[in-house]
């Protein structure tokens, strides 16, 4: 598709970033929220050949518990052992494809497919085909174990699989991120856990509008004025409810894609919300939530929320404050997705498609604003587009070879 | 002077007009034709966005809760250490209130048309003011209709001689939500 409006590189193809610093521009071609063969190539590149944030550890603490998920929209299952390992199977029948396990979590040393009841031990191997007569004599049932999930690791609890066998290991990836989630976790000598429930919500947009959305404080004190004013009903001091008193708090790009943004409490304490690259935010404030950005089409997006505690302690006060924020039922969540919702529709005028990024462009540092902060890229304030700039860097990257082509290739 | 409370009792116009309606204190039986009303109108005043009266219509001490799900058949139990949609106390309910009011909802403005169906009201047959329900809401919006349902139980009270709303628990059958937005139930 040719518009007016397309900037085009030497070769004379479209860019989807573009980058002028003479000009101190930062632009993003709203394309990368819409066109199909786009999204095509951000699902093989990040989430087939990537690492994809899963799930965490705490949900399957017993021996034989087990979970199901997805993966690049693929069906998932992850089983620890009677030994204690977790791993990672595709969740496919051998025989004919249908899901070996179809709930959502539980606790089983065997699946049995219930199609034509073919079972497999929750370490893989194929342990029983009903009507075993019924096959050639020659027919090799030992290599019909469910297929394992090529990658899966842990960093510290949280769970990572990848679709690929090959690529960067998992610290590798994390990079500079790895530092600022043991930031989080070493908050407290207690393990982090995921406590029962989920809130989960669809919105009709791009995936890339929730990950840019988690780490946006620009948009605070505007979109979610009615939590602010909810605030200042209750007498509560709203100190992030306008600019001005966000000016000591810094958005920082950690490069490879991932990014955080650090509030500082009362007490000098830092809060953050950390975005793993491509689909997991750890928010702390305003309470504790695991985000898990779930790309469904280029158009829809599923996303999950997980409350997450240290040890067991009474948090009732934090699951109040999560739910009166986030989620579909919340105080904030719902207008960040009519904002998407928004944003979706005034991409389809395609005579203005740029959306800027500059926001602090000019005063980018690399030298730490807090004496304690681990290696990163660039920080700046917190309402600059640091992370996305850096986000998209990454994405231009990674794509360059894949998105450039007018249309996709099969 | 009628205790309905001894069995579940279907709510209708010929056994409420049997009824008398004494005063009680909390947990004493209620009219079952008093009680589904109430719940009619807290439905009404939820669907004309009348967010004021719909919080008067709960006692000072009332919460409102949605608990999450489990798993696909069991929705999270304890609200004080797992996680639900939603747990108000009274003045989180007043929150609500601000926010829908405050004209900065953007999820909800400029527009927000709702029904909210409430039927099935049976009043339980061992514990004196507890109602159960089905609730039915049909949302639309950006053009897009959403129908949410599920069970509901209301625990009522007299204050003030008034009935009020002590207590109401909902369970949300089809917790997915393609706009990312539920209005409460």
């Amino acid at each position: 598709m040719t518009r007016a409006e397309d900037l085009r590189d030497a070769a004379g193809e479209v860019e989807f970033v573009h980058e002028d610093l003479k000009a101190g521009t930062f632009r993003v071609h709203s394309g990368v929220y819409v066109e199909n063969h786009v999204f095509d190539a951000e699902m093989e590149a990040f989430f087939r050949r990537g690492w994809v944030y899963l799930a965490h550890e705490s949900q399957l603490p017993e021996p034989n518990d087990y979970l199901t998920c997805r993966l690049a929209r693929q069906p998932i299952l992850l089983s620890r052992g009677e030994d204690g390992e977790v791993r990672g199977f595709l969740n496919r029948c051998r025989h004919r494809g249908a899901l070996v396990c179809r709930n959502e979590s539980g606790n089983a040393k065997s699946f049995t497919c219930f199609y034509h009841s073919w079972s497999y031990r929750n370490t893989g191997e194929l342990t029983g085909v009903t009507g075993p007569e019924g096959f050639p004599p020659n027919f090799d049932l030992s290599g019909l174990g469910l297929a394992p999930l090529p990658r899966l690791e842990s960093y510290r609890g949280f769970l990572f699989g990848s679709l690929s066998a090959d690529g960067p290991p998992l610290k590798e990836h994390l990079g500079n991120a790895a530092a600022y989630l043991d930031l989080i976790l070493d908050k407290s000598d207690e393990p982090l856990r995921v406590v029962p429930g989920v809130s989960t919500y669809e919105f009709k947009g791009n995936w890339k509008l929730q990950a840019e959305n988690s780490l946006d404080y620009y948009h605070l004190p505007f979109v979610h004025r009615s939590f602010m004013e909810v605030r200042r009903a209750r007498g509560e001091e709203v100190k992030r409810g306008n600019l001005r008193n966000l000016a000591n708090d810094y958005g920082v790009d950690l490069g490879n894609g991932h990014g955080t943004v650090i509030t500082l409490d009362e007490g000098g304490e830092p809060n953050q919300h950390l975005f793993l690259f491509p689909n997991l935010v750890l928010l702390e404030e305003p309470a504790p939530q695991i985000r898990v950005i779930d790309p469904l089409a280029v158009d829809q997006t599923k996303v999950r929320g997980y409350f997450y505690m240290h040890g067991e302690a009474d948090n009732s006060m934090k699951l109040r404050h999560y739910e009166r924020f986030y989620g579909p039922t919340g105080f904030g969540t719902p207008d960040d997705m009519e904002v998407f919702h928004s944003c979706m529709d005034g991409y389809s005028i395609d005579s203005v498609p740029w959306n800027d990024l500059s926001r602090g462009l000019h005063r980018e540092v690399t030298e730490a604003p807090l004496a304690w902060m681990p290696p990163f890229v660039s920080a700046g304030n917190i309402t600059d587009d640091n992370f996305m700039r850096g986000f998209y860097r990454k994405w231009r990257l990674a794509l360059s070879s894949d998105v450039r082509r007018p249309e996709p290739t099969a | 002077m009628t205790r309905q409370a001894s069995k579940v009792s279907p709510q209708g116009a010929q056994r409420a007009a049997d009824m008398t309606d004494p005063p009680h204190a909390e947990g004493e039986s209620i009219c079952p034709g008093r009680a589904a009303c109430l719940l009619f109108e807290e439905a009404r005043l939820l669907d004309a966005g009348r967010y004021s009266e719909w919080l008067a219509l709960y006692a000072h001490n009332a919460s409102y809760w949605i608990p999450s799900w489990k798993n696909e058949n069991q929705p999270t139990g304890d609200p004080q250490r797992e996680l639900s949609y939603i747990y108000l106390t009274r003045d989180m309910m007043k929150d609500y209130t601000v926010r829908m009011e405050s004209s900065f909802a953007f999820a909800a403005s400029p527009m927000l048309r709702t029904t909210r169906m409430v039927g099935n009201v049976l009043l339980d047959a061992e514990r004196p003011g507890l109602v159960h329900s089905k609730w039915l809401m049909h949302v639309y919006r950006r053009s897009v209709s959403e129908l949410f349902s599920g069970d509901c139980e209301h625990v009522l009270v007299r204050e003030d001689g008034e009935l009020r709303i002590a207590s109401k628990k909902v369970i949300l059958i089809n917790d997915r939500f393609e706009l990312g937005y539920m209005p409460l139930v």
